[in-house]
């Protein structure tokens, strides 16, 4: 086995074996679990409702694995940043150079295993949120309330009960209603593209259906390419803290200021800089990011219809910065290793 | 074609920033041996093993094992064992952690395993102990079971006996005689133990502020030395000026508290100096022969690096 291989499966007997990805793991599913029930408690409201964003699954599963994310990013910065050093501190790195590993054999093993880390405590923050949200929240489409002119609590009560006799939500409804009155489909017709049972509704309930703001499918496929997008700046940010951890003498050092650049620009930097920050990977994160694209899909699926996503062009083009800085911090990784002093 | 040296420096010179680490190290360890690297704190015997093993980046001269460079040392075909200071564990994996990993990095399968260094070493009861969690004894034993992993053709230790107890010392180093003269594995370890090194160091090399000093078989050494004296007086300088005019001494130095070590050519009746010393008013606290020990050769080894 080549020692390249070799120094891989060293490097993940030990990833698994440390505490401190554990800690990480627990922390970041502490972190989403806690962040769901603040969301809970602050809505006020009912599982099963359905008819409001915050009731429904997709806004609060993205905010949730925002969270989720934005811990994964820091604990990344800091489990990444503060291995190497501390290893070559107590001069554990020196023994994978007895057992014929080169050192970039080793730096590479190192790097790449260093890239698990935020895809490791990112997924469990995705999955936590979306088993947990799945317990609390019903999926839906995203509507808003119905503009009722007299309010009529009687008759809206009898529409609930309507609708659970049917075994129909709100919004299910605010789609039908969609079709119908915009796509000038025929009621069944619309119900069966909807997968819906057939119905009959009454005409007193039509003022009481919601708004379409957007359909669950809509939402849904927003997040999901906002989570594969988190791919590229999930990558760049494991590099770039490993290439501070070749770089900076102490562990807590190289974590602190990575960190630091990380969440400064982020913060300060990327709001004053406009499109000029799309082109650092950090702008891109989807937990702490400034123009994250999980916030966007986030803000979508909470109805805010004045989310404007970001130009296509400006996206690709930040992704490709975002690939090549990953690729330049990796680069320098690898050079800088060889060189240092074990 | 003879084969290569288990280890070689050869000129090596090496400067951390403005101050000159080593200047002139010249040292040859043969396959088989059992070396002895000797020097006092500060002498440069550890960054000497690091550059031999290629954890210094740019030095000057040249350092091999086994004839590969030690900047390609993961080119060598064969298993080495190493131990330095510090011991270099995982601080947040236990000590079989370590020594797992370390297999799964030498790609180990036959020779000595975890089990059985372990117990070597005398570690079992504290393999689930997290790295940081050791004595500084332990550390160095667990550091030293990873070396013995597997079938190492050539160890490299450094301070392997510091921190342990006397027991520990007698069954390490018993392990290092019987590891060379059974198995032929090479063992080059650096000590402050003179007493143990000379028991059982087949070959030493004495390092002194950067430069190899002395360097040769333990035994020709030791013949070479000859007897010696040793004395004790207020007036150092006067009795060592009697001393160094007396003709079978062949050389003198002080050792520092009033003490001065001299050498003798063998056979010598000490009658006459002790008279001339008397003559001359040298109050005489302490005076005995003796015959030539590795830490008599060490004091002068580093006496005359320190006038050099």
């Amino acid at each position: 086995m080549s020692g390249f291989l070799r120094a891989l499966r060293g490097e993940l007997y030990a990833l698994f074996h440390r505490r401190s990805l554990r800690i990480g793991l627990v922390l970041v599913v502490l972190g989403v679990l806690l962040r769901m029930m603040l969301a809970r408690l602050a809505a006020g409201v009912i599982p099963g409702g359905g008819a409001e964003a915050a009731a429904n699954y997709w806004p609060r599963f993205a905010q949730a694995a925002g969270f989720g994310l934005g811990l994964a990013e820091l604990a990344t910065l800091v489990l990444v940043g503060a291995a190497l050093p501390r290893e070559i501190a107590s001069a554990a790195v020196r023994d994978p150079m007895t057992r014929g590993i080169s050192r970039v054999g080793f730096v590479l093993a190192r790097g790449l295993t260093a890239l698990l880390c935020p895809f490791v405590l990112g997924g469990a923050a995705v999955l936590t949120a979306a088993l947990g949200c799945a317990v609390l929240y019903d999926g839906g489409h995203v509507v808003s309330a119905p503009f009722v002119m007299n309010q009529q609590p009687e008759a809206e009560a009898a529409f609930h009960d309507w609708l659970a006799e049917e075994g129909l939500r709100p919004d299910q409804l605010a789609a039908w209603l969609y079709m119908v009155e915009e796509d000038g489909l025929e009621g069944a017709a619309a119900a069966a593209a909807l997968g819906l049972p057939a119905f009959e509704l009454p005409d007193d309930y039509y003022s009481f259906i919601p708004i379409l703001v957007f359909l669950e499918d809509e939402v849904a496929d927003g997040i999901h390419a906002a989570l594969a997008q988190a791919l590229a700046p999930l990558t760049a940010l494991a590099l770039f803290a490993f290439l501070l951890s070749m770089l900076l003498p102490t562990g807590a050092l190289a974590s602190g200021l990575a960190t630091m650049l990380v969440v400064l620009f982020s913060v300060f930097l990327a709001p004053e800089m406009g499109a000029g920050a799309s082109w650092f990977f950090a702008d891109w994160l989807p937990g702490i990011g400034h123009d994250s694209a999980l916030k966007l899909a986030e803000r979508v699926a909470e109805g805010y219809t004045d989310s404007v996503p970001p130009d296509p062009e400006v996206l690709a083009a930040g992704a490709r910065a975002t690939w090549i800085q990953a690729g330049l911090y990796f680069a320098a990784a690898t050079a800088l290793f060889p060189r240092k002093k074990l | 074609m003879s084969s290569p040296l288990a280890l070689r420096a050869e000129a090596l010179q090496l400067r951390f920033g403005s101050t000159q680490i080593l200047r002139q190290v010249d040292l040859e360890v043969r396959p088989g041996d059992l070396y002895g690297l000797l020097g006092r704190n500060g002498a440069g015997k550890t960054t000497t093993l690091r550059a031999l093993l290629g954890f210094l980046p740019s030095f000057g001269g040249r350092c091999e094992v086994f004839g590969v460079p030690s900047r390609k040392l993961h080119q060598l075909p064969l298993p080495i064992g190493v131990a330095l200071d510090p011991p270099g564990l995982d601080d947040t994996l236990t000590v079989r952690q370590n020594l797992e990993i370390a297999r799964i990095r030498g790609g180990i399968r036959g020779g000595r395993d975890v089990d059985e260094v372990l117990d070597l070493v005398g570690l079992v009861h504290r393999q689930h102990n997290r790295g940081g969690k050791l004595s500084h004894g332990q550390g160095r034993r667990a550091a030293v079971a990873r070396a013995l992993l597997g079938d190492p053709r050539l160890l490299v230790m450094d301070e392997p006996l510091s921190g342990l107890d006397p027991e520990g010392v007698e069954d390490l180093l018993d392990l290092f005689r019987r590891l060379a003269a059974e198995q032929g594995v090479t063992v080059v370890l650096s000590s402050h133990h003179l007493r143990e090194v000379q028991e059982v160091c087949t070959r030493v090399g004495v390092l002194e502020d950067g430069r190899t000093v002395l360097e040769g078989e333990t035994t020709e050494l030791l013949a070479r030395a000859g007897e010696g004296l040793e004395l004790r007086c207020a007036q150092v300088e006067q009795a060592l000026a009697i001393l160094v005019a007396w003709p079978p001494v062949r050389d003198a130095a002080p050792l520092g508290a009033g003490r001065i070590s001299a050498r003798l050519d063998p056979g010598a009746d000490l009658v006459p100096l002790l008279a001339k010393l008397a003559a001359a008013g040298v109050g005489l606290e302490e005076f005995h022969r003796k015959r030539a020990s590795l830490v008599d050769l060490f004091r002068r080894a580093v006496h005359q690096g320190e006038e050099a």
